[in-house]
């Protein structure tokens, strides 16, 4: 059975995209503006492309976010992608005075580098399985578009079952599951064949 | 075994979409010197050729935005936009909040400005609060051969190198994410992108920087990646080297360049 795809339609974000997406998919999705319309749904992607606090903000100003936040541990699927995913969390650097989801008990941190400056993850990437955290034979798992400059690390993600991407030694948690819900970093809607499968594993789910 | 800390290199189709002498209908086209060369169809179907030949990312450039309605332009970008499901880039006559959110709006996830820096940088901040730094790829417009310095090429402006520093350093303090280097007195001349400039900027900033201009031999591309770009973007290569993305990533890859095979 197809999942009943609804999608915030934050102005900040680029769910337009994730819509087209999940039709080329074959799904109808829906585009959410209402608090009411949230459990209609039977799968809800919070999507990315903006700040942390754009997202945030966004979801009060709809009225959506108690009734987003109120989400985890029900029968709705959840996805987040890229600043969709940080929200989850606690807070962030990029915007310290905006309190997150907080589902969560992770803080978004700046890119740096070994030098200590700001640096910008953005291309395409690998995604690395949990498993291989601590090993030395690591294996690619998925090549995938990222374009960040804050990030969740791997150590904090909320379970067990999660894929990481190293840069610049930072181990940037680029996807997880927990519960009902899925955060993801990159961009399944920009990644081209490798993306789509996520997401239409997502709404399958 | 994968290679730790080494996001791969990007390869990325520009499409520059003007009007036609003999048509007002907007059509992509090559460029030299920044000025129509060849026009080569429409912006739609060389996306989806792109789009089919799994390029990293794509640029869509309106190269006339005062003879291309906004609106026109805009329609493109959306037609565009439907069919591909990689990461792509707007760009030409974005001066406003409101002409930038216009085209996040349509779904896409970066914009390139330029002119911005120079008119309106304000607005600019406020774009960059609003959708993060990493949606801003801020160009920069160069003549790099000194001695045949412009000033403008027709109404377009172009910096000195000696004003190039000084600008990328204003890109970075407006909080751009990435910077697009155009050297103009190279485009579609196919002699190579201009390395000296490239190792200067390189030695000033951490931002990923997009080398663009003069790519006509595969050794172009493994001198500019190897020397540090992030990304290559190129408007006239695939158009006239009888090579694929496949080739062409083939070629790079056995030189020890790290791209999507």
């Amino acid at each position: 059975m197809k999942g009943l795809v609804g999608i915030l339609a934050l102005k900040s974000s680029n769910y337009k995209s994730i819509m087209r997406a999940f039709s080329h998919l074959g799904y109808i999705p829906s585009a959410i503006i209402k608090p009411k319309e949230i459990s209609v749904f039977s799968h809800i992607v919070i999507p990315g492309v903006s700040t942390f606090g754009s997202v945030v903000n966004e979801l009060h100003e709809l009225d959506l976010f108690y009734d987003i936040q109120n989400l985890i541990g029900t029968e709705t699927k959840v996805l987040g992608l890229c600043a969709g995913m940080q929200i989850m969390g606690t807070g962030s650097a990029e915007n310290p005075q905006v309190v997150g989801l907080s589902w969560f008990n992770y803080q978004v941190q700046t890119l740096n580098n070994p030098e200590g400056q700001r640096v910008f993850h953005t291309g395409w990437n690998s995604t690395l399985n949990s498993s291989d955290l601590k090993s030395k034979e690591l294996q690619e798992c998925g090549v995938f578009y990222f374009n960040h400059s804050f990030f969740v690390c791997a150590s904090d993600s909320p379970s067990k079952t999660f894929t990481f991407t190293p840069f610049m030694n930072n181990r940037v948690l680029s996807s997880f599951q927990h519960l009902n819900i899925r955060g993801i970093q990159f961009h399944p809607e920009k990644s081209q064949i490798s993306g789509l499968s996520i997401l239409n594993d997502f709404a399958q789910w | 075994m994968v290679e730790l800390n080494s996001i791969y290199k990007r390869i990325i189709p520009k499409i520059l979409v003007s009007t036609h002498h003999k048509s007002l209908t907007p059509q992509a086209l090559t460029t030299k010197f920044y000025e129509p060369f060849r026009f080569i169809g429409e912006p739609e179907s060389q996306a989806l050729i792109f789009q089919s030949n799994g390029a990293d990312e794509l640029f869509l450039v309106n190269l006339s935005p005062k003879s291309i309605a906004h609106s026109s332009f805009r329609r493109i970008v959306e037609n565009v936009n439907r069919n591909i499901f990689m990461p792509l880039a707007v760009g030409g006559g974005i001066f406003t909040y409101d002409s930038a959110s216009g085209y996040f709006d349509l779904g896409i996830e970066k914009i390139v400005v330029e002119r911005i820096f120079e008119t309106s940088p304000k607005e600019l901040i406020k774009v960059i609060s609003t959708f993060g730094s990493q949606s801003v790829v801020g160009s920069c417009s160069f003549w790099g051969d000194e001695a045949s310095f412009l000033g403008e090429v027709k109404q377009r402006s172009v910096l000195r190198p000696e004003s190039l520093v000084e600008r990328v350093k204003f890109m970075e303090d407006c909080g751009v994410g990435e910077l697009l280097l155009n050297d103009v007195s190279r485009d579609g001349t196919r002699k190579g992108s201009n390395l000296s400039v490239l190792h200067e900027v390189l030695g000033m900033t951490k931002l990923p920087i997009i080398d663009s201009c003069g790519f006509g031999k595969t050794s172009d591309f493994i001198a500019s990646l190897s020397l540090g770009s992030s990304a290559v973007a190129v408007g006239t290569y695939f158009a006239f080297v009888d090579q694929s993305f496949l080739q062409l990533r083939g070629q790079l890859s056995n030189h020890g360049i790290r791209v999507r095979m």
